[in-house]
């Protein structure tokens, strides 16, 4: 569904991804890991447009995506789960639920997706009411997460759902993204500093250092391959 | 006059006061909160407004039935002025997008002058003046207050305009996705929201809101090339009492602002009017860094 | 080596064209001349906050006429000498900074902006407030000139001898200031706060210093221009002078310490050549001429006309020679001077 071929972006002098290739399959959940500054996030970000490649080509369902505006590539179907979560803070949270399908016309289709979401997620529900920004970090989450279902994407990333998150809500996220996947088949690109957690519920797997891919496997092979477990599962 | 029949004089006084800088305010806040952007043409489109519906109504449409009714010149003002906004926008705006935030004040700035010397260019003279039915027109409902139908008019229908830009930006979706390009533009955008269509939305609004201002003022007061300034600087009082980008704040610091400068300067002095106002500010400033009512929503 | 000596008569032969200049034109030019010194010098304060330390201030026009007032009012209500004058105003200066800074150095951005203009707004209306002692809307008349001892600047070309001076002195103390630490701070400062903060940079009190620096040499340009014009008008404190000032800053290119000359010569001389040439030309043409100008300037040349050329010039030869013999502390200066010196520049685009 995805395939990025050579893909260079660069921030100003600084290359952050110097010539990454990698591919996502229909129905697949693909992890990207890597230490700080390896540039996950930036991947992702070139990915929905929210940043322009030097080089290099990135294509959704056969078409060209690379460079266009976020907005456009959010009408494909690509849909993003932000960085730190990116709730609108002065909006409550069916708002911000709503704001996840303002792609759709349709009053009854939008119901019918908050109720699939609320369904996962009935947190949301009870706090359907409250302003986001006064959410604790693991509702906001989950909002995030919730509001990107409701466009119905036909591919979701997610930037680092983990980052602040305690460990008990990592396992809740890992399982809610998990179900997602599987029972829903939605396409996942799923980047993550914590390894282990994407490793293990992910299909496949890519490492990224330095603006780079230098490894890339089942998710299975990847748990068990040695260099991995040293540097990114802390063994 | 009793102290009491001042003091009700001057809180009249102050709403209306309070109502034309709560539409030039919103404007800019929206400017601020939208595109990040201190527009310095913000108090130029007020200008426009009353130049256009003078050119409409005395001019243009003098002789035309419909047309030359108050209210339809100035819903002519009002477009065209969104028009010129949007022009502001796409030549001195979007051309320096994301460079810094000090390239748009300045080309803003730059086309202020540009707006206000064409002006001059076009109304040659010493300014110009007009009057309505509702002008002349005074009123003294209760206790020995004076106003006139124009003063009860701008109020209204600062008024209803508000409640419709606040039903808006609740419930509709143009409405809501200004308010998420506010508080999170990239996020917004990967909604789909594309922003540089809520830039132009957001500009145009802020140009028709001070548009209908300039034109609620323009029986009132003469018309000048330069009557714009003194409500900008307003404006960035109330936004600085209400906080940026957010309407509310800038409803609720118009009203207030305009009271107090009817109240201080009503009952008190009028010279030391504004020398008050920014003891004030500095005090809210001192206590809540972020305006009275902070943050970005609505 | 080569560059050194250039740097050092490229110097020269400006410091003698500056001297010589009343001598060459007529004295309708000298006054404008002055007046081009006058706003260089606030262009300079102005770019000091700007160009170093990233904020956009609007409050300089108000220490111009804070400075010019205080100074008019020591000369005429008191009968003092000027120099007194200038102490006064130099110091009013300083106290205003700094209690303005205090509240508003803590904000950033379009809030700091916004205070500025606030603070602008309530200096001019106090100007025409005071009518006892400012003569409101009249303004403040009979402001002598200055007269330190012996000497009486009274005549243009004289005083634009003193206003050079003033000038090259400004030049000097701001370049010193610049390549000091404090200086390299604000640099730091400009460039990212928060690092700078962590790296020991207090962002607060280098922010105070050059607000109250930029602050001084604005109320110094106010006394020059009270003591030369003889009238202090509450206009001072509008649009006028204030866009100005600012537009030869961003015409000029920031950072720098040639952009406001350049800048200052364009809007003085600028308009009066255009309508040497086009006769009947209503001034509001002309100011719309201006504005459309500027509007294009910020647009396509970022970095001001001076740091275009500038950046041109860069791309022919790019060396940087060596820094510590004497001949290389006046290519240093020169450098700076010019804006092409390490650490000094402005940003890739500076507005």
């Amino acid at each position: 569904m995805l395939k990025i071929e050579n893909l260079q972006v660069c921030y100003g002098p600084v290359a952050a991804l110097k010539g990454v290739s990698l591919e996502v399959g229909d129905g697949e959940l693909v992890a990207v890991i890597g230490a700080n500054g390896a540039g996950k996030s930036t991947l992702l970000r070139t990915i929905s447009g929210l940043h322009k490649p030097r080089r290099g080509k990135i294509e959704f369902m056969g078409k060209s995506i690379g460079g266009m505006p976020a907005h456009r590539i959010a009408s494909f179907g690509v849909v993003q789960v932000p960085e730190g979560r990116g709730v609108f803070p002065e909006m409550t949270t069916l708002e911000n639920l709503e704001m996840g399908a303002y792609l759709c016309r349709s009053k009854n289709v939008i119901k019918e997706r908050l109720e699939k979401v609320y369904s996962l997620f009935p947190r949301l529900k009870e706090r359907r009411g409250q302003l986001s920004g006064t959410l604790s970090g693991g509702e906001q989450q989950m909002l995030a997460v919730g509001r990107g279902l409701m466009a119905d994407p036909k591919m979701l990333l997610f930037d680092e759902p983990s980052q602040g998150l305690s460990p008990l809500l990592v396992e809740h996220l890992a399982d809610a993204i998990s179900v997602i996947h599987k029972e829903h088949s939605y396409t996942v690109l799923l980047v993550e500093q914590n390894a282990r957690m994407a490793l293990e519920i992910a299909d496949r797997g890519y490492v990224l250092q330095l603006g780079e891919v230098v490894m890339g496997d089942s998710a299975a092979n990847l748990l068990e391959n040695k260099s991995v477990k040293e540097a990114y599962l802390g063994i | 006059m009793s102290w009491w029949d001042m003091f009700y004089q001057q809180i009249t006084n102050g709403l209306v006061l309070g109502s034309v800088y709560v539409l030039v305010a919103v404007g800019f806040t929206l400017c601020l909160g939208v595109l990040k952007l201190i527009n310095i043409a913000q108090g130029h489109f007020l200008m426009l407004g009353a130049f256009m519906v003078y050119q409409f109504s005395a001019s243009w449409f003098t002789d035309t039935p419909v047309l030359s009714n108050y209210f339809v010149c100035i819903a002519f003002a009002t477009l065209s002025v969104s028009i010129v906004g949007a022009g502001v926008h796409f030549t001195g705006i979007r051309p320096v997008h994301g460079r810094s935030l000090i390239a748009p004040i300045l080309t803003t700035t730059a086309l202020a002058f540009l707006i206000e010397n064409i002006a001059r260019v076009s109304w040659p003279g010493a300014g110009k003046s007009m009057e309505t039915s509702l002008s002349d027109n005074y009123r003294n409902p209760i206790a020995q207050i004076f106003i006139t139908d124009q003063k009860i008019l701008t109020f209204v229908a600062a008024i209803l305009l508000l409640m419709v830009l606040y039903l808006s930006m609740k419930y509709l979706r143009v409405g809501k996705a200004l308010r998420a390009t506010t508080q999170n533009e990239s996020a917004a955008s990967l909604m789909g929201i594309n922003p540089q269509v809520m830039y132009v939305v957001a500009m145009m609004l802020a140009a028709a809101f001070a548009a209908v201002a300039g034109a609620l003022l323009a029986p009132m007061y003469p018309i000048e090339t330069t009557m714009g300034m003194p409500y900008l600087f307003k404006a960035f009082i109330v936004v600085l009492i209400g906080g940026m980008g957010n309407i509310a704040g800038a409803i609720a610091g118009g009203m207030l602002l305009g009271l107090m400068e009817a109240l201080i300067g009503g009952l008190w002095d009028a010279s030391w009017v504004n020398v008050a106002v920014f003891g004030i500010i500095i005090i809210i400033l001192t206590v809540r860094p972020a305006g009275l009512l902070g943050g970005k929503g609505i | 080596m080569i560059s050194n000596w250039k740097a050092i008569i490229a110097i020269l032969v400006f410091l003698g064209i500056a001297i010589a200049l009343p001598e060459l034109t007529n004295p309708y030019y000298d006054h404008l001349l002055v007046l081009c010194l006058i706003y260089i010098i606030v262009g300079i304060a102005f770019n000091l906050y700007l160009g170093f330390l990233g904020e956009l201030t609007m409050a300089h026009t108000a220490f111009f006429g804070l400075g010019g007032y205080a100074s008019g009012l020591i000369a005429v209500k008191a009968g003092w000498p000027t120099g007194v004058g200038l102490l006064v105003d130099i110091s009013i200066c300083v106290v205003a900074a700094l209690v303005l800074g205090l509240t508003a150095l803590r904000l950033k951005g379009a809030y700091f902006v916004i205070i500025t203009v606030a603070f602008l707004g309530i200096v001019a209306q106090l100007s025409t407030t005071l009518h006892d002692l400012t003569g409101s809307t009249s303004g403040l008349r009979g402001i002598p000139s200055p007269s330190f001892g012996f000497i009486d600047f009274d005549s243009t070309q004289r005083f634009y001898y003193l206003a050079l001076g003033f000038l090259i002195v400004i030049l000097i103390l701001v370049y010193c200031l610049i390549n000091s630490r404090v200086g390299r701070g604000f640099i730091a400062i400009r460039d990212n706060e928060p690092l700078a903060n962590s790296l020991g940079i207090n962002p607060f009190k280098y922010k105070m210093i050059g607000f109250v620096a930029s602050a001084v040499i604005c109320g110094t340009a106010g006394w020059l221009y009270a003591h030369y014009i003889h009238i202090m008008d509450p206009a001072i404190f509008g649009m006028g002078l204030l866009f100005d000032t600012i537009f030869i800053v961003i015409l000029g290119g920031t950072g720098t310490l040639v952009g406001p000359i350049v800048g200052a010569l364009v809007v003085v001389f600028g308009p009066e050549l255009i309508t040497e040439h086009i006769y009947k030309v209503d001034e509001a043409w002309r100011t719309a001429a201006l504005a459309l100008f500027m509007l294009g300037v910020i647009v396509l040349m970022p970095q001001g006309v001076w740091g275009f050329f500038k950046m041109r010039w860069m791309q022919y030869k790019h060396q940087d020679t060596g820094q510590s013999s004497p001949l290389g502390k006046a290519s240093d200066f020169l450098r700076t001077f010019l804006g092409i010196g390490k650490g000094s520049g402005p940003k890739k685009d500076s507005a």
